[in-house]
């Protein structure tokens, strides 16, 4: 829009002067000036339509009445909302909106919180007037998560543009015409979504409903608990609703500047694990191969036992303690003290997410935070590149926010990747680079593949590099992040050669845990760092016995960490395992004693978003029989007799707070709704500790060709709906699951006679495992695509050496 | 007794020669000469005072002046512009678009390109309905000649000047003739009418500068430009000046297109033209401008056929399809059929009248039906308010004429059915509303 920004203009509004600013819709301008127009199809998301007509208003010197939502504000405009006439209007108007919608309210999940309702108890007339036979249509399934009531539905097309201007993926449509127009999926198909759920709030009536809360509970009699979403980097704000001792949904609670509102299906639907019968209650003792539920006070008599014995034999650092990347801060912060005074080891790892990383990466990490963008200054770039990063799937808010800045803001958007993804659909640059060579310097940036991106290197102010799983679960991740950041400091530096200096350049990894940053913070820049051990170095201990006793807080290296025969021989070799987890999963059925702990809608505590935003999680107010992982560190200390340390996440946050300068609050209920963006600039300015990329890791990295006998590259693949325990366990997530599928180029299907569907064999040095084909235009040939979460097949199981790239061979089974 | 009424015929002069819709013929009878004389002797600006000064107006059925609209288009705009010529013509009772593209295709051609170059348009879309089968293979053919006889494509007629020109079938939907619905349905979407402002003037086809003109408007460019703005001020009165087709249809003798000045009596239209009513019965009603314009009772038939009279009668020319009713005519069903036309062919975008349409249908399959009840009718006229001039576009106006004629005009036919419990006998299944999707 062409009008200047934040200009105020004077108007009239029934009578009375306003000023307003320029070029807002009325609809939305008024809001703040108490006065109300209703309104069904326009929403702040979504560009006007003007087809309920509930906005009408009279417009001075318009011979017809005008729809407010589409009238923008302009200086002298001469507005009456309330009138005989337009009470008229909206009677009329909510009695045609009603003529075919059932009385049904009292069995409907939206009642109560009903858009519809709200504005008919306000503006319409109670009885209608209509006696015809109404339409009926039996419901339908819109996608697993959907239920679609067509009686209900007013037809106003929020639905329909939300996926067409914001998820962008068209999963619904208007079929037919008139009054017998109904929104439908595309030839009937049931298309999985990222974004579908947050249709179920878009819809002003109750035609589309949430299937897993269907019949849970009436909207006024839920409690609702603000906190942070712990599916992925991005942390959402969400509320969770619970009733009756148990969470009956949730859903966004808008953060303007992080997520607008918007939550990703994963974050909304995939919570039924947290009421699952076959979480783990009760501390379990591994008996003759199988597991025996044991007292709390035994299990931690044991586990300090175990740790003392282990202490006193072969000193602290026999201990090796690994912990996983969604814990909040303060957990992290009790584990620390637990590992240093109660334990007394340096085998600590707080990063899953590059398990190389350890104390000697402490400067990387400064860099690393110095230079992370927040989402406001990747929509406010000219430039987004995405580097092995497919964001909808690793972080989709921030992927739509990237979509967002491309349609509205008009960025551009480039992406370095060795496969075509759906974050790139707004992209008008692709780079594709060799599977695992992300090690690019200078030979690579003179290359012809960069030739498009130099030039927007060379010209944009305002750039943001986004990198991602692709990278980081690729081969020599450390190796791959450094050059990232070389990259960043060839762009600097080649801009302030040309007097043209860049306004801001940000380089926002993308991790995989909620806490993947908070994880860094508290290890490897706020604690010392060479108390701290990189979670391969661990696992080797463990393998050559230096390392007795693995302890294990959240995380499933059996699975995830890149190299499972290392995993799993390190778990053999461990004299004993202590497992802290919330199931029984591969790493944790290899435990010796499994310690329960609470879900994350229990915690109270803070987390750091990618951004580096510190936001407060909230406990719903619901009773769980096991403690929280700080609690439980805390009933450690006491058993192991070196008294209690800490009891509550507040005061654990106070003292985080005082060690960390980049804190600007003292107290965990200081931190605002919208959480604090910290900035880490002050400390480290430039890429010191950056080495330089050698010519030779560079050519090494993009010309490892694959063994001859497996010619083709694994790309591990980290997918939103990947079937995580937690996932695993929530039923109605299970028909969206990505399958066990090995994705394919079509010439090479062809070449090795294979079809869609058919039983594969993917065979490296170390292992073969079984998956169905699937062909995709979107996979280059030679390489295949595997989920890294596919349970019972992990592809980790294939890899030998975590810093090659994985080769394999595929044969017809 | 008075000179009978003759037709003018400048659009449909050629239509009765059986092969007129061959180029060879077109030119033999002065075809393209316009065009030749708009390219060569006249300037872009100079075409647009003409067609201005000549006082065409838009013969689709709003009756805006083709002149200025062309002028609204920016003039310094940098990158494609477009033509639409409207053959998307669905209003019950109303055939003349028909007629002229699959008989004159040519001289439809020749207005295009003549408005292509006034406005510095480079690519042409005839968006013809999607029923029109002969008119779609009679333009293609037009246009293909045209193209081989140097009339399209790169430098006219030597001129530098290049237009494109392509017929796009819509898929049958009476919505599409409005002009935002049919450059929603050009650029491959649902036929829903867009938000205006922007006007398709600024903000048309892809977001460009869009003219979009009616068939016989576009039609009647290349006579103004031969014969002179003058030659078409002095027909027609003097705020509708020029001639129009009037698609006789009803009970007349002789049904048809008949092309007149504009502000000829409507009586001497049916009774010279037509033949006047048929089997020698009484006239009862007539509808002047097509299903969208209300009905004007018989006393009214002597009235003007022009724009202003019609609307000071409170009615409409609408598109210019006239359709007689005889005395025997059942009114109340004519008003059912013209309003399920309507719930059937609204879009459904917005609710007003897409709800508004499918409810009066029902109202009256249900008085029909001898169900009616007295408060129908206030009922019904109350429905007709909710949706004038509060839909999204004129279709929602267009639904509420015949309604709201009718039943003022012929009160006491509804109240017969009402009280009598008559039921109309239908040949065909009505339409079922409580069902999955739709049938009958």
């Amino acid at each position: 829009m062409d009008v200047a920004v934040n200009k105020l203009v004077k108007v009239n509004i029934n009578g009375k002067d306003y000023e307003l600013l320029e070029g807002m819709y009325l609809t939305e301008a008024v809001k703040p000036i108490g006065i109300e127009i209703p309104q069904f199809c326009a929403h702040r998301w979504l560009e006007p339509l003007g087809a309920c007509r509930m906005c009408l208003v009279r417009v001075e010197k318009m011979p017809k009445l005008q729809i407010a939502c589409a009238l923008p504000v302009r200086e002298g405009l001469v507005v009456t909302t309330e009138s005989d006439e337009i009470r008229r209007a909206r009677e009329e108007m909510l009695e045609f909106h009603l003529l075919n919608h059932p009385l049904e309210c009292p069995v409907c999940d939206r009642g109560g919180e009903c858009p519809l309702q709200d504005l008919t108890e306000r503006y319409g007339k109670y009885q209608s007037r209509y006696i015809e036979e109404k339409l009926i249509r039996a419901d339908t399934k819109l996608n697993p998560f959907l239920r679609m009531n067509y009686k209900r539905c007013i037809l106003c097309k929020r639905c329909v543009r939300y996926c067409d201007e914001i998820a962008g993926d068209h999963l619904i449509e208007f079929e037919d015409r008139g009054g017998w127009t109904k929104v439908t999926t595309f030839l009937g198909t049931e298309s999985p979504n990222r974004f579908s759920g947050n249709i179920i709030e878009l819809c002003p009536v109750g035609a589309i409903t949430s299937i897993p809360f269907r019949f849970r509970g009436r909207a006024w009699e839920l409690e609702k608990t603000r906190t942070v979403c712990n599916q992925c980097s991005v942390g959402c704000n969400l509320e969770l609703h619970t009733r009756l001792g148990s969470l009956q949904r949730i859903v966004p609670a808008v953060n303007e500047v992080l997520d607008d509102g918007h939550i990703c299906d994963r974050g909304r639907f995939a919570y039924g694990w947290v009421h699952s019968d076959a979480r783990i209650r009760k501390p379990s003792l591994k008996d003759n191969g199988g597991f025996t539920e044991i007292s709390w006070s035994e299990a931690e008599s044991i586990v300090a036992q175990k740790i003392r014995d282990t202490v006193r034999d072969y000193g602290g650092d026999a201990i090796g303690i690994i912990a996983g990347n969604s814990l909040t801060n303060e957990d992290y912060y009790a584990l620390r003290l637990f590992a240093e005074h109660g334990v007394g080891t340096k085998n600590v790892s707080f990063s899953e997410d590059i398990c190389g990383l350890s104390a000697e990466h402490a400067q990387l990490v400064n860099v690393m935070l110095s230079k992370v963008g927040c989402v406001e200054d990747i929509m406010n770039s000219e430039l987004i590149v995405l580097i092995g990063a497919d964001v909808l799937e690793e972080a989709p808010v921030l992927g739509l926010r990237v979509e967002e800045a491309v349609r509205k803001r008009g960025a551009t958007l480039a992406s370095i990747s060795s496969y075509n993804h759906d974050s790139e659909r707004y992209a008008n640059t692709l780079v594709r680079i060799k599977p695992g060579a992300f090690i690019f310097g200078e030979s690579a940036f003179s290359s012809e593949e960069f030739s498009k991106l130099r030039y927007e290197f060379e010209n944009r102010r305002r750039i943001s590099l986004i990198f991602g799983q692709e990278l980081l679960c690729g081969p020599s991740p450390i190796k791959s992040i450094k050059a990232v950041y070389q990259l960043a400091q060839r762009i600097e530096r080649i801009r302030q050669e040309r007097q043209n200096p860049l306004e801001r350049l940000t380089v926002t990894p993308i991790f995989r845990g909620a806490n993947s940053l908070g994880a860094l913070i508290l290890s490897l820049k706020l604690g010392v760092p060479n108390q701290f051990e990189s979670m391969t170095n661990i696992l080797k201990k463990a393998t050559t016995g230096e390392v007795k006793l693995l302890y294990l807080v959240g995380v499933n290296p059996i699975i995830e960490y890149p190299n499972g025969r290392l995993a799993k021989e390190a778990f053999s070799k461990a004299e004993f395992i202590v497992a802290q987890d919330l199931f029984l999963t591969e790493s944790s059925a290899l435990a010796d004693i499994i310690l329960p702990v609470s879900p994350w809608i229990f915690r109270d505590g803070t987390y750091f978003n990618f951004e580096g935003r510190l936001q407060r999680a909230n406990s719903c107010p619901l009773t769980d029989v096991v403690p929280s992982d700080l609690e439980l560190f805390n009933r450690l200390l006491i058993s192991m007799g070196k008294g209690s340390q800490f009891v509550l996440p507040d005061e654990l946050f106070a003292k985080l707070a005082r060690e960390a300068d980049f804190i600007p609050v003292k107290q965990l209920a200081d931190i605002p709704k919208a959480g604090i963006l910290t900035h880490f600039e002050s400390e480290a300015h430039s890429f010191e500790g950056i080495e330089a990329i050698s010519t030779a890791e560079e050519v090494c990295s993009s010309n490892s060709e694959p063994l001859k006998e497996f010619p083709f590259y694994l790309v591990p693949k980290h997918y939103l709906f990947r079937n995580s325990v937690k996932v695993r366990h929530t039923k109605w997530m299970q028909e969206v699951v990505p399958k066990d599928w090995a994705i394919l180029n079509y010439e090479d299907a062809q070449e090795l006679g294979i079809s869609e569907g058919d039983e594969v064999v993917v065979e490296s040095k170390v292992g073969s495992l079984y998956f169905s084909a699937k062909m995709s235009e979107q996979v280059p040939r030679k390489v295949v695509i595997i989920d890294r979460n596919i349970q019972d097949k992990a592809i980790n199981s294939l890899v030998s050496k975590e810093d090659v790239a994985f080769s394999v061979r595929i044969k017809k089974a | 007794m008075a000179e009978k009424l003759k037709e003018v015929k400048v659009t449909t002069a050629l239509c009765e020669i059986p092969v007129a819709h061959r180029i060879d013929v077109y030119e033999a009878h002065g075809g393209y000469l316009a065009l030749k004389k708009a390219i060569k002797e006249m300037k872009p600006d100079e075409v647009i005072e003409e067609v201005k000064r000549s006082g065409l107006r838009g013969k689709g059925g709003a009756g805006f002046p083709a002149g200025l609209k062309w002028s609204f288009v920016p003039k310094d705009y940098v990158g494609p512009k477009y033509l639409a010529c409207n053959a998307d013509e669905g209003e019950p009772g109303t055939f003349k678009d028909r007629y002229l593209i699959e008989k004159n295709p040519h001289q439809v051609i020749e207005g295009c390109i003549i408005a292509s170059y006034a406005v510095g348009i480079s690519h042409c879309y005839i968006y013809t309905r999607g029923e029109f089968y002969l008119g779609k293979e009679r333009m293609e053919e037009a246009i293909e000649d045209a193209y081989r006889k140097g009339y399209l494509g790169e430098n006219i007629l030597g001129s530098g000047y290049s237009l494109d020109m392509v017929v796009h079938t819509g898929a049958g939907s009476y919505e599409c003739g409005e002009e935002t619905a049919l450059l929603t349905s050009l650029e491959g979407d649902r036929g829903h009418p867009k938000m205006k402002p922007p006007f398709p003037a600024t903000h048309g086809a892809w977001g460009k500068p869009t003219v979009i003109n009616n068939v016989e408007t576009l039609a009647t460019v290349p006579p103004i430009i031969k014969e002179g703005a003058d030659w078409h001020t002095s027909l027609g009165t003097d705020k509708s000046p020029g001639i129009k087709i009037v698609s006789v249809s009803g009970h007349v003798e002789r049904p048809g297109n008949y092309e007149v000045e504009y502000g000829v009596p409507t009586s001497s239209i049916i009774n010279d033209l037509a033949g006047g009513v048929w089997k020698g019965r009484k006239l009862k009603c007539f509808i002047p401008g097509g299903s969208s314009t209300p009905a004007l009772p018989a006393e009214k038939v002597d009235i003007p056929y022009d724009y202003e009279s019609l609307a000071s009668a409170g009615s409409m020319l609408g598109s210019g399809a006239l359709i007689v009713f005889d005395e025997t005519t059942d009114i109340v069903r004519v008003a059912e059929i013209i309003t399920r036309f309507y719930a059937l062919e609204s879009c459904g975008k917005c609710t007003p009248c897409r709800e508004g349409t499918r409810w009066m249908l029902q109202i009256y399959e249900r008085i029909l039906n001898g169900a009616g009840r007295m408060e129908d009718l206030d009922l019904l006229l109350d429905i007709c308010g909710g949706v004038e001039f509060k839909s999204f576009c004129p279709f929602g106006d267009a639904t509420v004429g015949i309604v709201r004629s009718t039943i003022n005009l012929f009160r006491d036919e509804y109240e017969d059915y009402i009280k009598n419990h008559k039921v109309y006998e239908r040949e065909f299944i009505p339409v079922r509303h409580g069902v999955n999707g739709r049938s009958g």
